[in-house]
């Protein structure tokens, strides 16, 4: 699990363009929206797109972004549970 | 006063404005349901597929284009061949389906290009100005237009919107999960996003016309930002209300507001409250959406001409999709036709980059005292116009950020464009600052002066079309979100506003190449209604900058912003 937490976080970190973040800057059971990074809708979306493009995850509904991308610790759980790649 | 001589809507549902007006009327509609690559269904109201083609000499895009002003000018009887007739072009991506990721570009993708080419058809002499301002292009280009009319840059001007749908446009929006698989339902407790829509509208506009009775007239045209976020409106409305607030509505002589109504829920939520703030909740409000899908740079010339057949015939339109009320604005609105017998209606919309317009026409019935005269320029001598000029490479855009800059991490998601405007404002802002006249500093200009922001350029928002367009191809394709947004040019000038906190009118104009005297006119009718930072601002296809802005005063003479540029 620790691996797939700094592999998230650097693919989050690639995909955001979160410029001078660094993987350990980031508290993975931290909020990913308001508070914490502050990242946005779109980024929400882009998320959506990461989860489908490198684990084979397939949100129907964006809302369930919403439980999922509470924070990092969270998606990775998440994801090594319904990964298919 | 501006009066409208003729109109044309060329849509699927018919060639002119009457079978346009008689199928809504009938309640027809277009919208059919289509499946993407991935399966997943949207529904739109497209063309059918043997009409889509492209020949040797015009893209369908501009066949369009060509068809719909065509009708027009022969019904205003009208010559564009003469140089008082100028083309006002609205779109928000042309012939963008000619776009490629890698290799030499197309130049008809560019949209200055492709509007010198319709303006060549009906041998045209000016430079044609292409409004790209997102989904209020519609009105935009209409209310450039009237001030052209009233500056007496030309005495006709042809308005023509218009935009076709492809993978590009309906990929993106599927990646914001914007699109509705079914029929649309503005307003609806239901609704789950919008159909995307393609059609040509054209209004001819004359100048210097006589007014009869009966004839409609333009009272006014207001845009404004509501500087929130690229992409997600305003939850009080701002901008939507501050416009319908500049129009200085009269709600008792009011036949009804067609609003934009896209049904994706926060849309119509950010209208209704608007709406109702303006005061306009006892005004019924109408959505075409339901008919037509989200026409995009066509829906508010084709969305205005559909309000002035309504009118004509004392009808306020029904909202196809609607059944239940779902938004929290006190807004009268209503799956049915009503009958109506006031002469004036506002058309409202909003788009993509914070941008919002309103504008209020009447069917003119007698003449309502003198005439406000627009009045010459009361050239403002106390500030300096203070400019700034850039030439760089993309790439070099982040060293300037980040030694002159440096506190706004939103500046890395920013595609070139934005950066490149981005980083010309902040400076041209500090520059500001230093230069006047000792009593201001950054903080109080940042605070306190609300610019309007306006700019020109050539080549659109093209570094980041190919770079979405690259996300589209192959096999493995993942659609990006954020590349899409900033994949229309106007995005910048939100972001102008968004980081200044400017409620004020922003608006992008595409032109076929750099032409100080046409941005010269259009910056000082803009800077008509306040302060502008205006300019230059594009990035080419080898990833070449260039910005040249102005920081200028309110009413400021053309003259003296032609010397500027030049300089």
């Amino acid at each position: 699990m620790e691996e797939l937490i700094l592999q998230l976080k650097k693919e989050i970190i690639e995909v955001l363009n979160l410029e001078d973040i660094k993987p350990e800057d980031i508290d993975e059971n931290a909020s990913l929206f308001g508070e914490g990074l502050g990242l946005d809708s779109i980024d929400a979306l882009e998320l959506i797109v990461l989860m489908e493009k490198n684990y084979g995850i397939r949100l129907k509904d964006p809302n369930e972004g919403k439980a999922i991308f509470k924070s990092i610790a969270v998606m990775a759980d998440y994801i090594s549970k319904n990964r298919t790649k | 006063m501006v009066v409208k001589l003729a109109d044309n809507i060329y849509s699927p549902l018919g060639v002119t404005t009457r079978a346009n007006y008689d199928a809504v009327m009938e309640g027809r509609c277009a919208l059919r349901q289509y499946a993407l690559p991935d399966g997943s269904l949207y529904t739109a109201s497209l063309f059918p597929d043997a009409e889509r083609r492209d020949d040797d000499h015009y893209t369908f895009f501009e066949q369009l284009c060509i068809a719909s002003a065509s009708d027009a000018l022969t019904r205003a009887d009208v010559d564009p061949r003469s140089p008082d007739v100028r083309f006002f072009l609205s779109t928000t991506k042309g012939n963008v389906h000619l776009l490629r990721a890698q290799g030499e570009v197309d130049e008809r993708v560019l949209l200055g290009a492709s509007a010198r080419v319709i303006c060549r058809f009906f041998g045209n002499p000016n430079p044609p100005v292409v409004v790209s301002n997102a989904c209020i292009s519609g009105l935009s280009a209409q209310i450039v237009a009237v001030r052209s009319l009233e500056a007496g840059y030309c005495t006709t001007a042809v308005v023509i919107g218009c935009d076709v749908q492809s993978d590009f446009i309906i990929s993106g929006f599927q990646s914001l999960h914007a699109l509705s698989p079914d029929e649309c339902r503005p307003f609806d407790r239901d609704r789950c996003g919008l159909n995307l829509g393609e059609a040509a509208a054209t209004i001819v506009y004359s100048g210097q016309c006589p007014v009869g009775s009966g004839q409609w007239v333009v009272r006014g045209g207001a845009m404004c930002n509501d500087a929130n976020h690229i992409s997600g409106p305003s939850r009080t409305g701002e901008g939507s209300y501050r416009c319908l607030q500049a129009l200085n509505l009269r709600t008792d002589e009011l036949a009804f507001v067609s609003v934009h109504g896209t049904s994706t829920l926060y849309n119509d939520e950010m209208e209704s409250i608007a709406l109702e703030r303006a005061g306009l909740s006892s005004v019924p409000v109408f959505s075409l959406k339901g008919v037509y899908g989200h026409t995009m740079g066509a829906a508010g010339v084709l969305e205005t001409i559909l309000s002035m057949k309504a009118v004509e015939h004392g009808v306020v339109f029904g909202t196809r999709g609607f059944e239940n009320k779902g938004v929290t604005g006190d807004v009268l609105v209503s799956a049915e036709p009503r009958k109506t017998d006031k002469q004036n209606f506002v058309k409202l919309l909003s788009g993509f980059g914070g941008c919002n317009a309103a504008m209020l026409f009447e069917k003119f019935r007698e003449c309502k005292g003198v005439q406000e005269s627009a009045g010459k320029s009361r050239e403002c001598s106390e500030w300096p116009v203070v400019s700034l000029q850039l030439e760089m490479r993309t790439e070099e855009l982040v060293e300037m950020y980040r030694s002159h800059i440096g506190d706004y991490p939103k500046f890395f998601k920013m595609d070139p464009l934005s950066r490149l405007g981005f980083v010309a404002s902040e400076l041209l802002l500090k520059k500001v600052a230093s230069e006047a006249d000792g009593q201001l500093n950054t903080e109080h200009l940042t605070l306190n002066t609300e610019f309007g922001v306006l700019l020109f350029n050539r080549s659109g928002s093209l570094a980041d079309d190919r770079a979405y367009v690259a996300t589209t191809e192959g096999e493995d394709r993942f659609p990006s979100p954020s590349l899409f947004v900033y994949t229309l040019p106007n995005i910048v000038t939100g972001e102008i506003a968004i980081r200044n906190h400017f409620l004020t009118e922003t608006n992008f104009i595409v032109l076929e190449k750099l032409d100080e005297e046409v941005m010269a006119e259009q910056i000082a009718l803009a800077a008509e209604r306040g302060p502008q930072i205006a300019g230059w601002c594009e990035v080419d296809a080898t990833g070449q900058c260039s910005a040249m802005l102005l920081a200028v005063p309110q009413h400021i003479s053309k003259e003296r912003i032609l010397r500027e540029l030049r300089n």
